[in-house]
């Protein structure tokens, strides 16, 4: 399978005057052509920075310490503000969690996809309104809207105009970071099942950002699970709901209501999301971990092949 | 406030930000020691400031380390105790500023409606006028003197203290946190005194800072102008006053030592202000 | 079970803001119908969950039952008392047996109080023990939450700790006057998933302890039915279905509730979703469309459903739906 994008040992790290944020620390992982990846953490996991850092619009004072991020061939993390500018938007699409910052409030919503579309594409006015039109209809806006400005949208049809400006320029890869997190559930659905038929469409590549495995398990491919800045379990979602290995996979399973079910006991996981400025010396899950031994408290372990295709970061597992 | 916007930009290329600490030390240093001369002044200088030593206007020597004015007072001891002056009149006038427009502001955000609105107007009447003339009428009205001079300048920082009270206790209001009080069964009272009043202190800690280095110059304006202290009240603006017209003819000592308190004492507070805004508003800080 | 609490025909409007130009040349006043005019009971004891999606009227309705909010119409009883028209003094008196836990942990707490002091805060207001005991029972409290050693956490302020704490923290404040009622509103919304099951674990064991009724209010279906004795849906302001949390998840009857309950993402990738995809979006509660306010939507509507609205009506023993041809 063709990898359209290749992430190499990524370490992105925030100097604050109260010590260094490792919020992404020597993270490894790849999309290929056609792919639905899931990155699922929550508070203190680093997915979001993990996301930005894609992007290269990790915020000051983050930074982008070491490691690769390979796009078609060229590592992206040696290109300048203006080379990646070319490449945001045309070969990487972007969606938030609120479109409301996204798009510009005193403008209509057709006009800021026309917008993008004649300054990234050299076609005319008449072609990109075209193009526009027939993109909002592709994502199930009706066509009154066309001329509405986003404060007259509902929170879905906002999405749905990011997500037009998302495919418009044909990117090869999407990054969601938590595209869905402000929606209500019945437009939640909505949303996810289009950016899956975008998806099959147009063999788009997608990286979904979410603390929700639900939505993850229900209809990506693949599934990296983040914790405190690391990898700690990536394989695809089969394997990770039949046979998860990591203990913070296991109890985040446990953890997920299934409504699906009458009778149900729900777990959780004892202790405290991470700090990430004090970590712990070894596995940074070691102080939540009911599995854990001596060893991890000293060392933490690598992220490695246990099965076809199925990583883990566990010392069980070596 | 436009002498106080200089000297901040002036700070601003010499300290970076992040040294709210370090500002607020040296602020507090300045003024700490002028309030030391205020209160020790007795010790410092054994001249009294209005009686005539002799000689008048005598250059800085030994024996008269500011020298003397045109009636032979001696500089030194004016400065002396002329900090006693403006550190009186700025403290009363503070106070009673504070103790009206704080509590005008914090029931005015707190209720809102009609009461508000009447406050507002009033508040904003006063605050359209230009803070020296507004104090120069009222000064003219009710006569110089230390106590009046503390008025003039009160009323005229009444609705800045008011405003800032009123637009944090508006946007403290909304917080859940206020909400959940009001569950809890909490008074009016107490939400207003134990939870909002709390929150309001450190802004208005800032706004006292930057509003007490105005205050300074305020009430050497009015004494320069004459409708401040009365004479012979050592007092560093009518000192600045009374030697200006003999600047041309070379007795320089008699305003550049008032001038220069004045600038101290300005900047002492204008630091604390700053850097406590810098310790309570913190941006991040970057590590190089 | 007595009922101990009952709301009977409430509303709630808000008036909305009018621009200056409407203000002069319109008389007609807009509101925001956000709660348009619902009935239901909470025995003493049981969880009861009000779920919707957001706009459905489910927190104001919480937050007006405790008069936090003042109801346009209405009323609500608690222990068979009225008290939608109560003086504040009086209600005031009856704080201490209704509470509430909001969604955001961090907002509900003073930033500037300390967790003992803000714990203990609601005995000082009611003027209950002195001041030692107070902090005796503080200190009670937060061990009961599940914050040990209680010293250690009582000194803290809310931003040294996590937001699965702080919520442990309002638990403990609303928990120390020992009230019978407690309106939840979103309260695990903003925790970390893996963390969710502990807060409602802990709001299980003391609701066991000291015999609470709680109002769950929440958008999320799956923790409604984990949590949940019986359960009431709205939509647009209305309560469309309510019953046992058996009767109404496995065996809906209003089309709005088998299309949310549909939605829900199932945690199981071999799970082959049946989904139900709705027309439309949720419409302005400043104007509810005619008659039955989901028929815009409803794949089943047929011409009755938009001239006359639908009552909240009995099906069985405690199954209520407000449709004309339940499923």
């Amino acid at each position: 399978m063709e990898k359209i994008l290749s992430i190499e040992k990524l370490k992105t790290y925030y100097q604050t005057l109260s010590g260094t944020i490792k919020a992404v620390d020597n993270v490894t992982l790849h999309v290929c052509k056609g792919e639905f990846l899931g990155i699922v953490g929550e508070s203190g996991s680093g997915k979001s920075t993990l996301g930005l850092s894609i992007l290269k619009l990790v915020p000051p004072p983050g930074r982008i310490i070491d490691g690769k991020i390979i796009l078609n061939g060229i590592n992206i993390i040696e290109l300048n503000e203006k080379e990646m500018q070319k490449i945001r938007g045309k070969k990487i699409g972007m969606i938030f969690q609120d479109p409301m910052t996204s798009l510009n409030p005193l403008q209509k919503v057709g006009e800021q996809l026309i917008e993008t579309l004649i300054v990234h594409e050299k076609i005319s006015k008449k072609e990109a309104k075209e193009k526009a039109e027939s993109l909002f209809e592709k994502v199930g806006i009706p066509k009154e809207r066309f001329n509405d400005y986003p404060h007259q949208l509902s929170g879905g049809m906002r999405q749905r105009v990011m997500i037009a400006i998302a495919i418009s320029l044909n990117p090869d890869i999407i990054i969601a970071d938590e595209p869905t997190t402000a929606l209500d559930v019945i437009v939640q659905a909505h949303i996810l099942d289009l950016l899956k038929n975008l998806m099959e469409t147009y063999n788009l590549s997608i990286i979904l950002i979410t603390h929700d495995l639900s939505i993850v398990l229900e209809r990506c491919h693949k599934v990296a699970v983040m914790y405190a800045g690391n990898i700690v379990e990536y394989t695809d979602i089969y394997k990770i709901y039949e046979k998860p290995l990591h203990p913070y996979t296991i109890g985040l399973l446990q953890s997920i209501p299934n409504i699906k079910l009458d009778e149900q006991k729900i777990n959780f996981i004892p202790g405290n999301p991470p700090d990430l400025i004090n970590l712990p010396k070894g596995c940074r899950f070691f102080p939540r971990c009911i599995k854990r031994m001596e060893k991890c408290k000293e060392i933490n372990p690598e992220l490695i092949e246990i099965d076809k295709e199925h990583f883990v970061r566990c010392f069980l597992y070596e | 406030m436009e002498i106080i916007n200089f000297f901040n930009k002036l700070l601003r290329k010499i300290v970076p930000h992040g040294s709210g600490a370090k500002l607020v030390i040296i602020g507090f240093s300045i003024v700490i020691l002028i309030i030391f001369i205020a209160i020790f002044a007795p010790f410092l200088t054994s001249y009294s400031p209005t009686k005539s030593v002799g000689l008048s206007l005598q250059p800085p020597s030994l024996k008269h380390l500011m020298g003397t004015n045109r009636l032979g007072y001696d500089m030194f001891s004016r400065i002396v105790y002329g900090a006693r002056t403006i550190l009186i009149v700025v403290i009363l006038s503070t106070i009673i500023s504070l103790s009206i427009g704080l509590p005008l502001g914090l029931l005015s955000g707190y209720y809102g409606g009609i009461i508000d609105r009447i406050l507002s107007i009033i508040m904003d009447s006063i605050y359209a006028f230009p803070g020296l003339i507004l104090a120069i009428a009222v000064a003219a009205v009710i006569g110089p003197g230390v106590i009046n001079t503390a008025l003039a300048i009160a009323i005229v920082y009444v609705p800045t203290y008011y405003r800032m009270a009123r637009g944090q206790t508006f946007s403290i209001r909304e917080q859940l946190y206020i909400e959940a009080m009001k569950a809890i069964g909490a008074k009016d009272r107490t939400i207003m005194i134990k939870h909002i009043l709390p929150n309001l202190l450190p802004t208005m800690t800032i706004v006292f800072s930057l509003s007490v280095a105005d205050t300074i110059l305020t009430e050497a304006s009015l004494s320069f102008l004459g409708l401040g202290v009365t004479a012979p009240t050592p007092d560093w603006g009518y000192d600045l006053r009374a030697g200006k017209e003999f600047l041309p003819a070379g007795y320089w000592w008699l305003i550049t030592f008032p001038g220069l308190f004045i600038i101290l004492l300005t900047i002492g507070f204008s630091f604390i202000g700053e850097g406590l805004n810098e310790i309570l508003n913190p941006r991040m800080k970057v590590r190089p | 079970m007595d009922d101990l609490i009952k709301v009977i025909n409430l509303k709630k409007y808000f008036p909305v803001e009018k621009s200056f130009l409407e203000k002069i040349f319109t008389r007609v006043r807009q509101y925001v119908k956000a709660i348009d005019g619902i009935s239901f009971t909470i025995k003493r004891g049981e969880i009861f969950s009000l779920v919707g999606e957001s706009g459905c009227g489910k927190t104001t309705t919480g937050r007006t039952i405790l008069r936090l909010i003042e109801p346009t119409e209405g009323k609500i009883f608690f222990e068979n008392i009225e008290i939608t028209n109560i003086k504040i003094k009086e209600l005031r008196k009856l704080r201490k047996r209704m509470q509430i836990i909001f969604q955001d942990p961090y907002a509900s707490l003073n930033p500037r109080m300390k967790i003992g002091e803000a714990v203990l805060h609601p005995l000082e207001i009611h003027g209950i023990g002195n001041k030692n005991e107070r902090k005796e029972k503080a200190l009670e409290m937060l061990e009961k939450v599940g914050l040990s050693p209680p010293e250690d956490f009582f000194n803290l302020y809310p931003h040294q700790i996590s937001g699965g704490q702080r919520q442990r923290v309002a638990i403990a404040r609303a928990m120390i006057v020992h009230p019978d009622f407690i309106v939840a509103d979103e309260p695990v919304s903003m925790i970390d998933v893996s963390l969710r099951a502990s807060i409602l674990e802990l709001m299980m064991n003391l609701k066991k302890e000291f015999n609470l009724t709680y109002l769950f209010i929440t958008h999320d279906l799956a923790v409604a039915k984990y949590i949940s004795d019986r359960i009431a849906v709205m939509y647009l302001g209305k309560i469309v279905e309510m019953g046992t949390k058996k009767d109404v998840f496995s065996k809906p009857k209003h089309p709005y509730t088998l299309a949310l309950l549909s939605s829900v993402p199932v945690p199981n990738p071999m799970y082959k979703s049946d989904r139900i995809i709705l027309r439309g979006e949720v419409p302005s509660p400043i104007n509810p469309p005619k008659g039955c306010r989901f028929h815009p939507r409803c794949p089943y509507a047929k011409e009755k459903c938009s001239k006359e609205e639908p009552i909240l009506m009995k099906t069985n023993e405690k199954h209520y739906v407000a449709c004309h041809f339940p499923l």
